[in-house]
């Protein structure tokens, strides 16, 4: 299950500027931690529920991906709460709101990436002065790393399809290098062809020729992001003060 | 002016032997087609036109080489960009992009443009190549059309576009011209743009660099024959790294003399033999000259035994739960059969391969091979039943020489030497390599390399083989010696099961018998004459006929598969 991904969808949520939702998740995931107000933490967390629904993201597959910490870090914090403090409803209570702080944390990152593109992520980067090579750098191993484990895949496919087997065992480290070796070098041939080609296409297309480079100007600081800052700073005032 | 100049070019690799002699050409305007031989140094010659060759690529080159009136000698590539757009042959290596809006922007983004300026050229490009569904979408969920599309608007993008310019082109492919488009070239320079493409797909680009040759010189290199002489303007042929004619498509085509470097396609050897001139390049040229006078039913020649030698039986496979890839697969096959599995990309071909060979296996139903269940078995039992020779022979060739590729397998079934030495030597006499044994086998050209791979596969004794896509991005005459070998084997007693996937020329030529997949499902099975005739499987499956099948459905028989057929009609 790959909870990490992508997902297109149409909403509010996903046409923010990455710069504002990296800043959500920072400012959130550290504002638990910096408070013990249970229920400024059941708000904050609720919050980021609803970010969630906001985001109209796929309920199903992100239950799936965490249902196992969901179940088990409250559990596994009251048993060790109840050693700590002793047995008493309190300690039940603490571990709880213990266990809603990382799950926010999870969570909060699964909406970040599941709503913010690469793409958008590295021009983000660019519009915080981080040099374009390098950002374009990280766009290249995005965009390649899937790429090298297709290829992987299917030479170990090819020298399976030759009755080859593969040792796996840290008591023979020497057979385990060994069985590898019909699978290193097929891959490093075809990697090292593949970035010999793209290095021809990028010099083809003029990277380089001259100092000044523009890239995509997509991202705009418009009254979306106003509005959503702003809600943002609101909430937390009221969570962290109020409750 | 002369916008490409080339005056007695000789180029050698490092190292190497001459691969380009004395090329001089002139190009002044239009759709420039190159054709010749696989390694005839088509490729080299495209890289010498932006400056790649001699800034890029190591080796000795004597001559010039002036693109709109600079001498790549004093230029490099980055600066050359600016007048040449260049389409590379693998489309997949050339994006690096997250998506193809960006892809297309990368060029004139290079070059300072003004992101407003930027836009415009990116929207251009977008629609002279009808990629507009494409516009967010990443290579890597791309058909290999799609990317080359990219890639074409890409390079288009790279210089100015006129206003007003309606022009239509595939996806991958689609991708790859769109972002060679958007720097706005003057000349843009493709190698081999359709070879990953379907037939009707190939036709969609050919067309769409047909109306951008109007406004900049097309230079295309490629293996399509019959829609190099129906759409450049100037064709050259060239063998063993020198032109040897150049001129009027017609006059070429015509000529004598072309038979002595190319195999030309069937419809256009048909024509041949009926002395019929001009040579036809579709069924069209010959459909309104000739007349069936027999009614003939063809009769198919499947045998079905009773033991069959692979029985797949209802099964179905995925790899990511609630996303199937095979669905109801039930198929025998006979020994001795010679059968086609035909689909396009993401079909579930490879897929049915794997489950076949025990790499992979199915989540319900049974694969049996003579007799076996696959999820019984050890793969080194299975392969001696059943080898499968992959589509990319660098995907597994990591040995020294030749003969020590072939002894992998042997080894890895724990033979004794002298039976592993007896079997590498018989396996490469067989495929005609034996002269190689003891070379390197990355020195080989891709032809040779495939034997390599058949060989290795058949070393081990299997009697089922499974060839996937063998003759993709190789000439007609290698792909003929190819086959010969391949219709050996089936002669002498083996299985020939064969993946393809746009190839239905091969198909109609070879196959006794074919299955056709389609979205993880077969929706069809049966003799390959019968196949044809069935004009909705082939929509449904995105199947092109034939030329010859085409011009035998225009006639009234669409059971007509070769040359031999329609002679014996007339």
């Amino acid at each position: 299950m790959k909870f990490y991904e992508y997902v297109y969808r149409d909403s509010f949520v996903h046409r923010l500027d990455p710069r504002v939702k990296l800043a959500w998740l920072f400012v959130f995931s550290s504002a638990v931690f910096l408070t013990s107000q249970p229920w400024a933490v059941t708000a904050i967390f609720l919050s980021c529920i609803a970010v969630g629904l906001l985001a109209k993201l796929p309920q199903g597959q992100i239950w799936d991906s965490i249902k196992l910490f969901v179940i088990l870090m409250p559990l596994s914090y009251i048993v060790l709460y109840l050693f700590l403090i002793g047995i008493k409803w309190q300690a039940v209570f603490e571990a709880l709101v213990f266990s809603e702080k990382f799950l926010l944390l999870i969570l909060a990152s699964i909406i970040f990436t599941m709503t913010t593109s690469a793409r958008d992520m590295l021009l983000s980067l660019v519009k915080i002065k981080v040099p374009y090579t390098f950002a374009f750098m990280l766009t290249i191993a995005i965009r390649f790393i899937p790429l090298i484990f297709k290829e992987t895949n299917n030479v170990i496919n090819a020298q399976r399809a030759r009755a080859h087997e593969f040792v796996f065992s840290l008591l023979r480290p020497v057979d385990t290098v060994k069985s590898f070796v019909p699978v290193i070098i097929p891959v490093f041939t075809l990697l090292l062809k593949r970035a010999y080609e793209l290095s021809l296409s990028i010099d083809a297309r003029g990277f380089g020729s001259q100092k000044k480079i523009t890239y995509p100007d997509r991202l705009k600081f418009g009254a979306d992001e106003i509005l959503a800052s702003v809600a943002m700073a609101g909430f937390l005032f009221f969570a962290l003060k109020m409750l | 002016m002369k916008k490409i100049e080339i005056i007695g070019f000789n180029f050698s690799y490092s190292g190497g032997k001459p691969v380009l002699r004395d090329i001089n050409l002139e190009i002044g305007r239009g759709f420039f087609g190159l054709i010749g031989p696989s390694g005839c140094g088509k490729s080299t010659l495209c890289l010498a036109l932006n400056g790649l060759i001699p800034h890029e690529i190591a080796g000795v080159k004597t001559g010039k080489v002036i693109v709109c009136g600079k001498d790549t000698d004093k230029y490099h590539t980055r600066q050359m960009a600016r007048h040449v757009g260049m389409v590379f042959q693998n489309p997949e290596s050339q994006l690096f992009s997250l998506c193809a809006e960006d892809e297309i922007a990368f060029g004139p983004g290079n070059f300072g443009v003004s992101w407003r300026e930027i836009k415009k050229r990116v929207a251009q490009a977008i629609k002279k190549l009808k990629m507009e569904h494409l516009k967010n979408k990443s290579p890597e969920q791309m058909s290999s059309g799609e990317q080359q599309k990219t890639a074409i608007a890409a390079a288009l993008a790279m210089h100015p576009a006129d206003a007003g310019s309606d022009m239509p082109i595939l996806e991958k492919e689609k991708l790859v011209i769109a972002a060679a488009m958007a720097l706005d070239p003057d000349i843009l320079v493709l190698d081999e743009p359709s070879a990953n493409l379907d037939p009707r797909s190939a036709e969609e680009i050919f067309a769409i660099l047909k109306k951008i040759s109007q406004e900049k010189i097309i230079f295309l290199v490629s293996h399509n024959i019959g829609q190099i002489f129906r759409y450049a303007d100037t064709v050259a042929v060239m063998d063993r790294g020198a032109i040897v004619m150049c001129g009027a498509p017609a006059d070429i085509l015509n000529s004598e003399k072309l038979l002595d470097y190319l195999d030309l396609p069937a419809i256009s050897e048909l024509s041949n033999e009926l002395r019929l001139k001009p040579m036809a390049l579709v069924a069209e040229d010959i459909a309104p000259k000739i007349k069936f006078s027999k009614e003939v039913h063809f009769k198919s020649k499947i045998v079905y035994r009773k033991n069959p030698v692979v029985k797949v039986d209802d099964i179905d496979f995925e790899y990511v739960k609630g996303a199937p890839i095979l669905q109801d697969i039930s198929l025998e096959i006979s020994r001795g059969e010679f059968l086609a599995i035909v689909g396009n990309n993401g079909s579930g071909k490879s897929t049915l391969a794997l489950n076949m060979i025990g790499i992979l296996k199915p989540q319900r139903g049974n694969i049996f091979i003579n007799g076996k269940n696959t999820k019984k078995e050890k793969i080194s039992d299975l392969v001696r039943s059943i080898g499968y020779a992959f589509q990319n022979p660098d995907l597994q060739i990591f040995e020294d020489t030749l003969r020590q590729e072939v002894a992998f397998g042997l080894k890895n079934l724990h033979l004794p030497p002298d039976e592993i030495t007896k079997k590498t030597t018989d396996a490469l006499n067989y495929v005609g390599l034996q002269e190689y044994a003891d070379s390197d086998p990355f020195s080989l050209s891709l032809g040779q390399k495939r034997r390599l791979t058949i060989a290795s596969i058949l070393a081990m004794g299997p009697k089922i083989i499974i060839l996937d896509e063998p003759t993709t991005g190789i000439d007609d005459r290698i792909v003929k010696s190819l086959m010969k070998l391949i219709v050996r084997l089936n002669r002498e007693g083996h299985t020939v099961i064969n993946m393809i996937t746009h190839n239905m020329d091969l198909t109609a030529r070879y196959a006794e018998r074919v299955v056709v997949l389609s979205g993880g499902r077969i929706i069809s099975d049966g003799p390959v004459r019968k196949i044809f005739a069935q004009a909705d499987i082939l929509e449904k499956a995105n199947l092109m006929r034939p030329e010859i099948n085409r011009l035998g459905h225009i006639l009234g028989n669409s059971e007509v598969l070769t040359t031999d057929d329609v002679l014996s009609l007339l």
